[in-house]
């Protein structure tokens, strides 16, 4: 730096050769006067330069002095500082060591002093809400140069700044309070969860309900295609179907016509056996007659042998009396063969009768075989029709219980969006509840005079997306349409 | 004789369903509500498979499985997770506890019968 221009009492005659010089020259002028230019003009500017040159020798020997001068400054400073250095070391040891307690009490009033400051900073960043602040710990603290320990508050200090400045920005971009919302909120909210709940709960017990009636009916149609299919196939253990029932009554009724043809044909062989012993009546009528015949003759001989002993007189008296019990025998000869006739007649006409019964009812019984004949095969065929057409009926409720079942099954996969809509609606609960709590929570805390309650939304939005469990709720969530599938699913095999 | 499996599942309806799915494939099935009801059933019953929800009241499916796993009788029982619950870190959680298969809800009853069939005779 260029130093200040110093005056000296002695500068002007130090310059006098100059003026000297100056003096010469115009006298130079007058003698060269001569020349055309003016006297004056030439004097002017010999004048100009005498003073400039006045000047410039004054400067410099102004400039010559203070150089003369620094070096004695120079010199002078060199003694003193020689003769502090000198005084310095001859300082005791009792002004050493009170200098340097005096520093250390310094030292210590400093660091508490900013060891204060650290905890009035902490206050305050808690009161600000910073509670993810880094706090600093004291003790380590007193171990840190006081530098760092500067520089960190200094560090805080600029972030407590930046943080003011993002809670001052996201306050004004906060939406204006409406009156009267948090009040409504936090009654309403109950109400919704309440109401949300109920519906969940009635939900949940009619699809219960509703997937038991399904059950009970998918059952029921079970059971009835079963009796229908032992009714008309079996049931594969001891209990025959009607196909088989029927089966076995075309055999039972088979033996029943055979049993009754036999029977007939029994009936046919008696008959002629009768129509047999009606040949024999007639024989024994011809052999009776044959008796009444020979009981005449022995009569008649029995009458002439009589007569015979009647002419022999005495001696013949005997015959005579064998002639009588001859003529009785014949007598009852005849009467006996009357009898057998009378009573082959008797049988004849019985066996007659017996004929004609017996054809009328051989007749009629060949007619009610036949007729019975017509009649089972007809029943049969009526019944194996009935049977066919049953067996088209159980094979379209089997074939209709299997398309039910699997229309049933389809219901029961239906029926499951009833826990996905209770999930959702207890999440929902479960959100409404905490907003209720936290504004309650809120309305209790006390506030700071200029300030307001805020809700950290972004952060509650995020909280809300951890709690989803589907991925249909995080894209409803962001905004999106979605559709729950219903036909797909997922398994994962570990 | 019967294969007797424990659904453990809090929502009513998928309750039914499932007792009505398995009933009548000809399983026997024992039913809980949650994790706490199901480890009160647990009492040394030989039961062939476990079936559990994971999000449910009082005790979820997942320390469910872990408290059952530990149990000497069911150590090898293998398990199905039937949920609607489809982040990873779950599954992987399942995993890790021993759980067999992840059925994500709502399920086809064939195809739910076709994987309880291949654990049962695994």
């Amino acid at each position: 730096m260029k130093e200040p221009m110093k005056f000296y009492r002695d500068e002007y005659w130090l310059a006098f050769p100059l003026p000297v010089s100056g003096l010469l020259g115009a006298l130079g002028i007058a003698v060269s006067s001569r020349f055309t230019i003016s006297g004056p003009v030439i004097a002017a500017g010999l004048v100009i330069i005498s003073i400039g040159l006045c000047f410039w020798s004054r400067n410099r020997y102004r400039t010559s002095v203070q150089i003369r001068e620094r070096h004695l400054t120079d010199s002078l400073q060199q003694d003193h500082e020689e003769k502090i250095k000198i005084l310095q070391i001859a300082q005791n040891d009792n002004t050493l060591l009170a200098f340097s307690q005096h520093s250390e009490s310094e030292r210590k009033r400093i660091i508490a002093l900013l060891a204060d400051l650290a905890q009035r900073f902490d206050v305050l960043s808690s009161h600000l809400g910073e509670r993810d602040a880094p706090q600093i710990e004291h003790p380590d603290m007193i171990k840190l140069p006081v530098e760092t320990q500067i520089a960190d508050l200094a560090r805080r200090f600029d972030a407590l700044i930046n943080r003011l400045i993002q809670q001052q920005a996201s306050e004004q971009q906060q939406e204006p309070n409406i009156d009267g919302l948090d009040s409504l909120c936090q009654k309403v909210l109950p109400i919704w969860s309440s109401q949300v709940e109920m519906a969940r709960i009635h939900t949940e017990e009619s699809i219960a309900n509703l997937a038991q009636r399904f059950d009970a009916l998918s059952k029921r149609l079970d059971a009835a295609v079963i009796a229908s299919q032992n009714a008309v196939g079996g049931d594969n253990d001891t209990n025959g179907g009607i196909v088989e029932l029927l089966r076995d009554s075309q055999l039972e009724l088979g033996a029943i016509t055979k049993a009754l043809g036999a029977s007939l044909k029994e009936k046919e062989k008696l008959l002629r056996s009768i129509e047999d012993l009606s040949g024999f009546t007639e024989q024994l009528s011809k052999m009776a007659w044959e008796v009444s015949s020979i009981a005449s003759q022995t009569n008649l001989l029995a009458l002439n042998a009589a007569i015979q002993a009647a002419r022999a007189g005495d001696s013949g008296r005997g015959f005579s009396v064998v002639a009588d019990e001859v003529r009785k025998l014949s007598r009852s000869s005849g009467d006996v063969g009357k009898k057998i006739t009378e009573t082959i007649e008797s049988v004849s006409e019985a066996i007659e009768d017996t004929l004609v019964i017996s054809r009328k009812f051989a007749r009629q019984d060949q007619e009610t075989l036949g007729n019975a004949e017509q009649i089972i095969a007809s029943v049969l065929k009526r019944f194996t029709r009935a049977t066919a057409g049953l067996s088209e009926s159980e094979e379209l409720l089997r074939t209709e219980n299997n398309a039910i079942n699997h229309e049933i099954s389809d219901v029961f996969v239906a029926l499951q969006f009833q826990d996905r809509v209770s999930q959702i609606l207890a999440l929902v609960c479960d959100d409404l509840n905490k907003l209720e709590q936290h504004l309650t929570e809120l309305k209790n805390e006390p506030v700071n005079p200029g300030s307001s309650h805020s809700v950290n939304v972004e952060q509650w939005l995020e909280e809300l997306t951890k709690t989803y469990t589907m991925k249909e709720q995080l894209t409803a969530h962001e905004g999106a349409k979605t559709e729950i599938k219903t036909h797909q699913t997922s398994i994962t095999f570990f | 004789m019967a294969k007797t499996i424990l659904f453990v599942e809090d929502s009513a309806s998928v309750r039914q369903v499932m007792n009505s799915t398995l009933t009548r494939e000809g399983y026997e099935v024992i039913l809980a509500s949650d994790g706490q009801d199901a480890l009160s059933k647990l009492d040394g019953t030989k039961i062939h498979l476990i079936i559990s929800d994971v999000n449910m009241p009082n005790m979820d499916g997942l320390s469910f499985v872990k408290k059952a796993k530990q149990l000497p009788s069911y150590k090898f029982t293998p398990i199905i997770m039937l949920t609607t619950e489809t982040q990873q870190e779950k599954m992987n959680e399942g995993r890790a506890a021993g759980v067999k298969a992840w059925i994500v809800k709502p399920f086809q009853p064939t195809q739910l019968l076709a994987a309880v069939s291949q654990l049962i005779q695994a």
